[in-house]
């Protein structure tokens, strides 16, 4: 299905899928003995939908996503994507790390090419990569190597490289972690952008209350290990959002108390 | 004022003082550079003079020449160093130069000294250049022709030590299975010298070509295995991860995530098999070959001709310095995009 | 006056003895290994003999087992060597003090600097040249054009057949290739047909003879007979006394004293076959046993002497220079002249 669209010019935007987690519970094996991360995410996310997952460290959060894209196995429960069940990763389903993770011995244009070359379909000058990388403001940078990238530009690189695929879930491990205040400012708006123009269900994971608030429709807390939802909120504010609006301090609020922090 | 502007007037002695300072600085290392470059062509004259001034102690039947051959370096650097004076930058150059070729002048002038014209070290092992040079005259075309069957033997042996080492590296790293057929084999084999195989490649194999070409492939595999598998193996996880979600299968995580990855570590690998191979020439050479440097080296000492075993191991020099810069220079185009990364 | 002189006497007795002390540490090593130990008043002159397994290097093994050496108070250690090839550079290194030797593997190094002489003739025979059979090889000059399989390249073997060659008129550096196999392979070698032609030495070259792998073509004992003395006839001799040079002019009467004990003991192998053979075998001086040791020493000639051995040495440096392993510029003569010592006029 996203083959077929890829072979044709992009004209409308695919629509986003559903993802159902059903009983979710998983555990990492360790020498010391079973450790558990996960104790019964239930969960189901609207096709289209911006969703947040926040939550203290070690909470699992990364692990949910891992599982969902298909990287890992879950020890109990099942994810189903658009109505399939999950059972490896596929490039619809799309996964951006904290670290950009370029290949540093490939150009920029050849790293976003990554996907169609992994499926055989990547040409030369193929429209796709020029359009990613437009899309997220790097036209003119096909040629660089990683090494000569600022981080910012690293992890748009990321992003062009997962829409490049035109992914129907997009799954975001705290993408803008590592980068500066200023930088993280710019790329959430590019992120709204895009989510906004793709049509794409996104799956946000962060530890950034104000970001999550920012991006996201509905916010989904987690509590500490071993991680199971604590808080389900709808963020019903129009966008833009703007931080000193009450009600997104009031919204602020009720989440950090469901984290633990009262004021 | 700003602060910047006050910081850097703190910082930064007036532009006047630094000229100064610089100047001093220059001139003081200035006559020390002189006195230096005068110093190494005094040496290189003196060689020059006591080569063909002295009497040589037994008769040396090229002494002539290695005059000639020190008097023209002498002369090449006295011009380099009158040049100097006025072109800065051939002036940098020898300058730069000076020190070693100080060091090299001293070490002619003792050699001759030593071996030439007195015999203050034992013969055959401590002979004079004038008798290498005598080598290299009277076996030019033999030593030709022993380069041609080496550097046959080295791009046959190192060439398919090498690749299947490079094979067997991403085979070990990728399949837990071959990994565990293989790895004891690395273990144990892998430190026995090639010398050690002499005997029973030479049996097992058709020809003594095919048991030297074995030997040398041998001594290749081990250390290009051995480094192509650790690259391998130390791909970072999330590379594959990443490859994962954008629909690549195995074929393509081999190929294109891990080999590329690993690159670096192979090439470590095959800087080591090369150096290895060379070791290994002299003893793969030992068996029924027709000419070679190791097959000359082995000939020459057996009738103790010492010259000629120098002169053999010079061009051995040579010839090992030519194949490790060409292996740089693949490896810089192959790996251009560590240059912002790793300095080697 | 009488206490100033004592200091002085003091003093100088320590510096002395400092000095000595200071010499003996410095002057150790090879330079003090080399040199015959003189210990305390009375003890005999030490030497070091070196030897690599051969059934031809009897008269060394009963030199030191039936007491020549002792005879002629000498305090002999044998010293065991990987190959002779290895003589040559112990022999250079000072770490002994002769070798019965080959003079064609020596031959070369001295012309290269290698300091020994050459004191006597000890015994002939034991390098083969042997050819398959229906090879075509019957006589030297047959080889032209062939490929010859040796032990090593520039060892005896080859030096002989080399020399031997150049007689025959045929370039041994271009009218023939020599290819090196493991001695141990030469049978296999044969079979396999990667040459039809080897030039080796005992016990290998025999035991192609032996189990009818190959026919003799020629040895180094061949040549015709080369010098009639006091009535006896020998042909060429294969190992020579070679002596360190160092000895020779440091102990020339110590260095007579070993040749000596050699050309007798020597004699006596000529003469006790069997009891040699034995010996050699027992006291595991060599890898054969004991009816293929007797075998081999008894196709040996054992007329030692120091007579005559001049000519021998030149003759040697004449067919050197002439297969092209001597350089071409060597006067042979001169070379001659330095190599060989008559030792017994030096150190009578």
């Amino acid at each position: 299905m996203v083959a077929a669209s890829a072979a044709q010019a992009i004209v409308s935007p695919p629509s986003g899928i559903g993802v159902a987690i059903q009983h979710l519970s998983h555990e990492f094996t360790l020498p010391s003995g079973p450790l558990p991360v996960l104790d019964d995410i239930d969960l189901t996310i609207e096709p289209g939908s911006f969703v947040a997952l926040l939550g203290p460290s070690g909470s699992g959060k990364s692990t949910i996503l891992r599982i969902v894209a298909g990287l890992d196995a879950p020890t109990h429960g099942a994810v189903v994507v658009d109505g399939s069940p999950v059972t490896g990763p596929d490039p619809s389903r799309a996964l951006v790390f904290q670290d950009p993770t370029l290949l540093p011995w490939r150009t920029v244009w050849r790293n976003v090419g990554l996907g169609p070359e992994a499926l055989g379909t990547l040409t030369r000058d193929d429209p796709r990569v020029a359009e990613a990388l437009e899309r997220v403001g790097l036209t003119g940078f096909a040629r660089a190597y990683p090494h000569q990238l600022s981080g910012g530009m690293a992890q748009r690189v990321a992003l062009a490289r997962a829409l490049v695929n035109e992914p129907a879930l997009f799954l975001l491990d705290e993408p803008l972690g590592k980068l500066d205040a200023l930088t993280r400012v710019v790329l959430q708006k590019e992120l709204l952008r895009l989510w906004e123009a793709g049509g794409f269900t996104a799956l946000l994971v962060t530890h950034d209350v104000d970001e999550a608030l920012t991006l996201s429709d509905r916010l989904i807390v987690l509590s500490e290990r071993p991680g199971r939802i604590v808080g389900d909120l709808q963020v019903d504010l129009a966008r833009p959002r703007r931080h000193d609006e009450p009600r997104f301090q009031e919204l602020r609020r009720t989440v950090l108390g469901l984290l633990g922090f009262d004021e | 004022m700003s602060i910047s502007s006050i910081e850097s007037r703190a910082v930064t002695p007036s532009l006047g003082a630094r000229a100064a300072s610089t100047a001093l600085s220059e001139s003081r290392s200035g006559w020390l550079a002189t006195l230096l470059v005068s110093g190494a062509t005094a040496v290189w004259a003196a060689a020059t003079a006591v080569t063909l001034l002295v009497p040589d102690v037994r008769p040396l039947y090229t002494t002539a020449q290695i005059g000639a051959i020190t008097a023209l370096l002498t002369a090449l650097f006295a011009a380099g160093a009158l040049a100097g004076i006025a072109q800065p930058r051939v002036r940098a150059f020898v300058r730069a130069l000076a020190p070693w070729f100080l060091v090299l002048g001293i070490a002619a002038l003792a050699w001759q000294l030593i071996t030439a014209k007195h015999k203050l070290l034992p013969l055959p092992y401590f002979p004079p250049p004038q008798t290498i040079l005598d080598a290299f005259e009277s076996d030019w075309s033999l030593l030709l022709e022993s380069i041609f069957y080496s550097m046959r033997l080295l791009v046959l042996g190192v060439g398919l030590g090498a690749a299947t080492g490079f094979l067997t590296g991403i085979a070990m790293g990728w399949s837990k299975r071959a990994h565990y057929w293989i790895n004891p084999i690395l273990r144990t084999i892998g430190p026995i010298p090639a010398t050690a195989w002499l005997p029973l490649a030479f049996v097992l194999l058709p020809t003594a070509f095919g048991a030297s070409i074995f030997i040398l492939a041998l001594a290749t595999w081990f250390p290009v295995t051995f480094l192509t598998w650790a690259g391998v193996v130390s791909v970072s996880r999330s590379y594959y991860d990443v490859a994962r979600t954008l629909g690549a299968r195995d074929r393509f995580l081999v190929w294109k995530v891990a080999v590329p990855a690993a690159m670096p570590s192979v090439f470590v690998g095959l800087f080591m098999g090369l150096g290895n191979s060379f070791v290994t020439l002299l003893a793969a050479e030992m068996l029924g070959v027709k000419a070679g440097l190791g097959w000359y080296i082995t000939w020459a000492q057996g009738w103790a001709a010492y010259p000629k075993v120098y002169a053999a191991l010079a061009i051995i020099a040579a010839l090992f310095s030519g194949l490790i810069l060409l292996l740089f220079r693949v490896r810089d185009n192959v790996l251009s995009w560590q240059k912002g990364l790793v300095r080697w | 006056m009488e206490s100033v002189e004592r200091y002085t006497r003091k003093q100088f007795l320590r510096r002395s003895a400092l000095g000595i002390g200071a010499v003996a540490a410095a002057g150790g090593g090879a330079v003090a290994s080399s040199l015959p130990a003189f210990g305390a008043a009375g003890a005999r002159p030490q030497l070091k003999l070196g030897w690599a397994g051969g059934t031809c290097e009897a008269a060394t093994y009963v030199g030191h087992d039936v007491g020549f050496f002792e005879k002629e108070g000498l305090d002999v250690e044998l010293v065991r060597l990987a190959n002779s090839q290895a003589g040559i550079d112990a022999l250079g290194a000072g770490k002994i003090d002769a070798i019965g030797g080959v003079i064609y593997q020596y031959l070369k190094p001295f012309e290269q600097g290698l300091d020994v002489r050459f004191a006597a003739g000890l015994h002939g025979g034991c390098l083969r040249l042997v050819a398959k059979p229906n090879c075509g090889v019957h006589k030297l000059a047959d080889l032209k054009g062939r490929t010859v399989g040796v032990d090593a390249i520039g060892g005896g073997s080859m030096a002989f057949v080399s020399a031997l060659l150049s007689r025959e008129g045929v370039d041994p550096t271009t009218d023939v290739q020599w290819r090196a196999y493991p001695r141990a392979e030469f049978p296999t070698v044969l079979d396999r047909g990667d040459v039809e032609v080897i030039a080796a030495g005992d016990p290998f070259s025999y035991f192609l003879l032996r189990d009818g792998k190959a026919y003799e073509v020629a040895n180094n004992m061949q040549g015709g007979v080369y010098y009639t003395d006091r009535g006896i006839s020998h042909h060429h001799f294969c190992c020579f006394a070679v002596l360190r040079g160092g000895l020779v002019r440091d102990d020339p009467k110590t260095a007579a004293a070993l040749t000596r004990a050699w050309i007798k003991s020597s004699q006596y192998v000529g003469e006790h076959l069997d009891e040699t053979a034995r010996l050699e075998t027992d006291q595991k001086y060599v890898a054969v046993d004991a009816p293929t040791a007797k075998a081999l020493i008894s196709s040996y000639e054992w007329h030692p002497t120091a007579q005559g051995i001049y000519d021998e040495v030149l003759r040697a440096a004449v067919d050197f220079k002439a297969a092209k392993i001597l350089d071409p510029r060597t006067d042979v003569v001169d070379l001659a002249n330095r190599a060989y010592v008559d030792i017994f006029k030096l150190g009578a």
